[in-house]
């Protein structure tokens, strides 16, 4: 993973020192919070429902066993002992006061880690795959070029006060782990047909009231050119953005009013002006960032054979089949922790997990850890020999549920429980529809379904994209959901259609049980996905499931 | 700065646009241009080093248009003054300077209007070493000016 430069430490250090003066200001006074609040923004603090909220950056999901050690010790002295990780592979802490903030900062600060730009209308938190580097299938390693932009975008003196959010995510791989065409911008590493590996350029796609799936912009970047090209890109947009109303003010909104060439051209007109090499090859470079990540191969701690019970056989194949994947790499692969267990909050974690989490990273993952935008944790590379010793670990601490891409994985947002947004809670919804499949055998006879909850139309649980959609609404008071079938989040990303009018609180879990149901009678065979049974019956057939 | 009072010497936008271009520059000639920070940038277009300063007027500090602005006046190769008037915070002035940004006059509620200069304008403290020293703002600054 990245290592910071001396520079890299400085500037999270100094910004430290910059916030907690700002804060001093804002106590006493002299900051209004009007003038208060982009600045507390751009340092991941959000005033929730119960306390303030500090959103804490991953960068593109890699974390150390030291980093994630750091996150335990702020859960445990600041907050009520957990963390919550988010689809946009952050972590937040839920529960602090704002006069401890500049010290949680300087925490973060000595390992690495800051909230710069995890809120406000900024360049956020880089987001990536989290195969990256580990898939066989992958172009190039897109880590270094998130790199390479979050110390662009870190505190970029014209990107600051931006019409609104900015999100980027990258990926490598033809596979789409990362929802990139849900971004403002998307960026995808691919070979031409010289053989050459660029980008391929997607923008103005996110989800909130008004989901776009991002378009082509550019075909083929040269590599050399995408600091110079995200510039003009962010250029145009700060200053045609909207800004009288921040529901129409994301940068999809703008290339949808202007449309995709005619800003194509805006785009292509500053670009021409910038002198994209000086900016990239006599500044930051490329080589020097990709020197700075440093990783520990794992090697196997354990070449001996383990004994497994025919009961625990069974538990672990399916845990070997559901929350571990090949790699690249030989003999390693990668293994997901799920933080999907009905008793937990979608992605929440304790601090007592943590430090267990991180001393298996240290045993057998290299001291790797990476967050996914699904909310779950992943060991990135384990020798195969360790395996059984891993989930025996796992499996004493309740950390070892074989449920990854299954029904039970639901993302969610913290929904009414701690957003002052939301319109319903969506954490309990979660809960019971994990219960309700809560059977082993029936849950893997089901396969791959994404179920993913919002509880407002801001879709920080991107319902829009999930195979079956839950959005919160409020109606006179009372919580009642709407379901959307058929999104999907992949490299064919694709926005769910509206199944028909809300339900009520007391009907919506049944209503999901009742899809899935359906699709399980009417699917050809195991084989046939939720997706391509939809597609074949069409929404209809589920409509007179749920309203018949 | 140290002196505030340009105002008999600027000229609109508009008045900007009207300006025969092809005269030849006189000593009678408006020497300050004022420009909206939410106004359109054909003025780009003009001949801008005629200029003795441009001035970026903010009514709202969250609004980062000027920024942009200033960017690219300075990429069209303008060498004069550059000033920002108006709402802007002191934890912008950094930002300003890296944007090309020679200077930013305050105007308080209070009384307290004032002139920044922002040659040493640094939001943060000590930053010199290492905002400056990031290579990729450098670069910015080296572009823009």
């Amino acid at each position: 993973m990245y290592n910071y430069s001396i520079n890299d430490q400085q500037l999270v250090d100094q910004r430290v020192f910059q916030f907690r003066d700002q804060t001093r200001r804002f106590l006493s006074g002299e900051l209004s919070d009007e003038q208060f609040r982009p600045l507390r923004l751009m340092n991941g603090l959000y005033i929730q429902r119960h306390a303030p909220m500090l959103r804490v950056a991953i960068p593109y999901g890699e974390l150390s066993s030291r980093q994630l050690r750091g996150l335990a010790s702020i859960a445990e002295t600041y907050d009520r002992g957990f963390g919550h990780f988010t689809t946009r592979q952050n972590i937040q802490f839920n529960w602090l006061q704002l006069e401890q903030v500049p010290d949680i900062l300087e925490e973060l600060a000595s390992v690495q880690m800051h909230a710069i730009q995890t809120s406000g209308s900024c360049i956020r938190n880089i987001t990536c795959d989290h195969l990256a580097g580990i898939d066989a299938t992958e172009v190039e390693d897109p880590r270094p070029w998130c790199e390479l932009v979050r110390q662009w975008a870190t505190m970029h003196p014209e990107f600051q006060y931006l019409p609104r959010k900015f999100k980027i995510a990258f990926t490598g791989s033809s596979t789409d782990r990362a929802a990139t065409m849900a971004h403002d911008i998307g960026l995808k590493l691919i070979k031409n047909s010289a053989g050459e590996i660029g980008f391929e350029v997607h923008v103005g796609g996110g989800l909130g009231r008004t989901p776009i799936v991002a378009s082509k912009i550019k075909a083929f970047l040269p590599k050399s050119d995408l600091l110079a090209y995200l510039e003009a890109i962010l250029r145009v947009y700060n200053l045609n953005g909207r800004r009288d109303n921040k529901y129409k003010a994301r940068i999809k909104i703008l290339v949808k009013a202007i449309g995709l060439d005619p800003f194509r051209g805006q785009v292509e007109l500053v670009f021409q002006n910038l002198d994209s090499k000086t900016l990239l090859n006599q500044s930051t470079d490329i080589s020097t960032v990709k020197s700075r990540f440093r990783s520990v191969f794992p090697f196997p701690v354990n070449l001996g054979s383990d004994k497994l019970s025919a009961d625990e056989q069974k538990t672990y194949s399916r845990w070997l089949k559901k929350n571990t994947m090949g790699t690249k790499f030989n003999n390693y692969k990668s293994v997901y922790i799920s933080l999907k267990n009905p008793d937990r909050a979608p992605g929440d974690l304790t601090a007592g997990e943590m430090r267990f989490i991180a001393q298996l990273a240290d045993k057998y993952s290299g001291s790797l850890i990476r967050t996914t935008h699904t909310q779950n944790l992943l060991l990135p590379l384990v020798h195969e020999s360790d395996l059984v010793q891993l989930w025996q670990a796992l499996n004493e601490a309740n950390l070892s549920i074989a449920n990854i891409g299954t029904v039970q994985d639901v993302i969610c947002c913290p929904g009414l429980d701690f957003c002052s947004l939301a319109n319903t809670r969506s954490i309990p919804i979660a809960q019971e529809i994990q219960n309700r499949f809560g059977d082993t055998d029936e849950l893997h006879a089901l396969g791959d379904i994404q179920v993913k909850i919002s509880g407002c139309m801001n879709a920080c649980g991107h319902h829009h994209i999930g195979h079956i959609g839950i959005l919160g609404v409020d109606k006179r008071g009372e919580e009642w959901f709407q379901i959307t079938l058929g999104g999907r989040a992949d490299q064919s990303l694709k926005i769910g259609e509206r199944l028909g009018p809300a339900v009520d609180r007391n009907s919506i879990v049944s209503a999901v049980e009742s899809i899935i149901r359906h699709y399980l009678h009417n699917r050809l065979d195991e084989g046939e996905d939720f997706l391509t049974t939809l597609d074949r019956i069409g929404i209809d057939a589920f409509k007179e499931v749920v309203y018949g | 700065m140290d002196n505030l009072n340009f105002s008999e010497n600027t000229i609109a936008v508009n008045e900007w646009h009207q300006l025969d271009r092809e005269v030849e520059d006189d000593e009678n000639q408006a020497r300050v241009l004022v420009v909206a920070a939410d106004s359109a940038l054909e003025f780009l277009e003009g001949p801008l080093n005629r200029l003795e300063r441009i001035v970026i007027t903010s009514t709202d500090f969250n609004d980062g248009r000027f920024f942009s602005i200033g960017r690219q006046i300075r990429l069209r190769g303008y060498s004069g003054q550059l000033t920002v008037v108006g709402n802007v915070l002191p934890d912008q002035y950094t930002a300003l300077r890296f944007c090309g940004f020679d200077d930013a006059l305050i105007l308080d509620n209070s009384a307290n209007s004032r002139v920044v200069s922002l040659d040493k304008a640094f939001a943060l403290p000590g930053v010199e070493d290492s905002v400056a020293q990031n290579p990729e703002h450098q670069t910015v600054i080296g572009n823009s000016q």
